[in-house]
């Protein structure tokens, strides 16, 4: 194989998406007009797809808090904390990331992405066991395949199926690692965490939970579905991101074991990145005060995805799951999903279209986020866009 | 099920794969699981969970960056079944 082969089998990815008219490079938000609405193909949008769960990407505290950064700090820290020293705004945050969740270590990584591939690739070498849901996603399988260690996917959200794998793998199932997330991206469902740890703490296994998407949308507190569930005290590992509920960019680790600090000097994503800007640092700082200080965004979030997902239920739509921030509306074919996903942007909705392997079990996807700068007015004409889109399709998609 | 040899394996196989689409008339020892069938990440990890359970055998799916055909997957299969008893 060649790169002039890989060059072509990139090609075809790229062609088969323009096959279906839905290449996602026709998504260029040119303009926003606010947290939930931006000019698309010059025409106003609404927003169904940028996982802005609280709204806070325009906060005036929090862009304000980012702007004051920016000037104090600088646009950007040039290097890795290791090589090249971290600001004590990275210091502050790990501090208000371990006093939220009430534990001894918390450590910032560049990206959600890279929090992932920074912990597993630090903590697994080759022979290791890990066993993770099979809906997983991209970077848990990758930061598994790089470590080398041997991987095994349970069948999705099912605690027997994780018992039966860990069985198998006899004494080695003691000190591995089992993986699950909070709220799953795609389908929108959520991992029955308690039971998944009660498998894993059988057995002796670690276990480690991405609450990506679930961080500020679950829980009293919104520390995640593992407050939800009540088992803070029992899971080994917490990983999130500020690209979602935190408005910025960059991610979590929080471990109730202090040793998650030694990771500074064994992560390579950690050690050889550039770390989080002073923007972004301070963005997800103000963002989890908001977090923390404002239930009534999660109230007003919930409220939305509830009236979404009656709606859509009201129309004959299939959905993946019960109501959630994430409501993914099943289509039966990649080619129906794409027609309907341009047609949802003609009237001025922009959802996400996801086709296999990004969707699960050879399922085609409309996915919608919500969010709590959503208001009534801009979710009911989501409801008629989708009523729209049905009425003209050949093939309805009907229950 | 341990006393399955390589080419009953494949033939085990054959059941496994014959529903994707491009299996019918393309199921042979040598057949490639991503080029000739084009099984994608999902196809195979779906694949490997339920050969995992009929022979009752952990298949890391890391494993499957070493296999190309059904052949090689057989051998590997007749190995940890082997390992087992």
């Amino acid at each position: 194989m060649s790169i002039t082969e890989r060059f072509a089998e990139m090609a075809q990815v790229r062609d088969g998406l323009r096959s279906l008219a839905a290449d996602p490079s026709r998504i260029v938000m040119e303009r926003f007009l606010s947290p939930t609405e931006a000019v698309i193909g010059n025409r106003p949008t609404i927003l169904v797809g940028t996982n802005n769960y609280l709204g806070l990407t325009f906060d005036p505290e929090i862009i304000e808090a980012a702007c004051r950064a920016m000037h104090e700090e600088g646009s950007g820290t040039t290097g890795s904390r290791m090589a090249n020293g971290s600001f004590s705004s990275h210091a502050a945050l790990e501090e208000e990331f371990a006093r939220f969740y009430g534990v001894p270590s918390a450590m910032l990584f560049s990206t959600g992405y890279q929090t992932n591939l920074g912990l597993l690739m630090a903590l697994l070498r080759p022979g290791d066991k890990v066993v993770l849901d099979s809906h997983s996603h991209a970077c848990i399988y990758d930061g598994c395949r790089i470590s080398g260690a041997d991987f095994f996917a349970f069948k999705h959200n099912d605690p027997e199926d994780l018992r039966k794998r860990l069985r198998r793998l006899g004494g080695a199932a003691e000190g591995a690692l089992v993986i699950a997330e909070g709220l799953y991206s795609m389908w929108g469902d959520t991992a029955p965490l308690a039971d998944l740890c009660a498998v894993a703490k059988e057995f002796g296994a670690w276990f480690m939970v991405d609450e990506a998407h679930s961080f500020g949308v679950y829980g009293e507190t919104g520390r995640g579905l593992c407050e939800e569930e009540g088992i803070l005290d029992q899971v080994d590992f917490i990983t999130g991101t500020f690209s979602k509920s935190l408005a910025s960019l960059g991610g979590f680790c929080v471990s109730r074991h202090p040793e998650l600090q030694l990771l500074r000097y064994g992560s390579r994503p950690y050690i050889f990145t550039a770390s989080s800007s002073p923007a972004s640092i301070a963005a997800a700082h103000a963002a989890l005060k908001a977090v923390r200080g404002r239930p009534e965004l999660k109230a007003q979030l919930w409220a939305n995805a509830r009236r979404l997902h009656a709606g859509l239920e009201g129309l004959g739509y299939r959905l993946a799951s019960g109501p959630s921030p994430v409501i993914a509306v099943q289509v039966p074919s990649h080619d129906e999903a794409a027609r309907m996903w341009n047609a949802l942007l003609d009237q001025g909705v922009y959802v996400n279209l996801v086709v296999p392997p990004a969707a699960p079990e050879g399922a085609s996807l409309l996915r919608c986020s919500l969010s709590a700068g959503h208001t009534f007015e801009q979710i009911d004409r989501i409801l008629a866009a989708f009523e729209t889109v049905r009425a003209g399709a050949a093939t309805a998609v009907a229950q | 099920m341990s006393s399955e040899t390589p080419e009953e394996i494949i033939e085990t196989l054959y059941g496994f794969l014959e529903r994707f689409p491009k299996a019918a008339g393309n199921l042979g020892p040598d057949t490639k699981l991503a080029d000739d069938l084009s099984l994608d990440s999902v196809n195979l990890m779906e694949l490997l969970v339920e050969i995992e359970d009929h022979y009752d055998i952990g298949l890391p799916l890391n494993m499957m960056a070493d296999i190309t055909t059904i052949r090689e997957l057989a051998v590997r299969i007749s190995q940890l079944v082997e390992d087992k008893a």
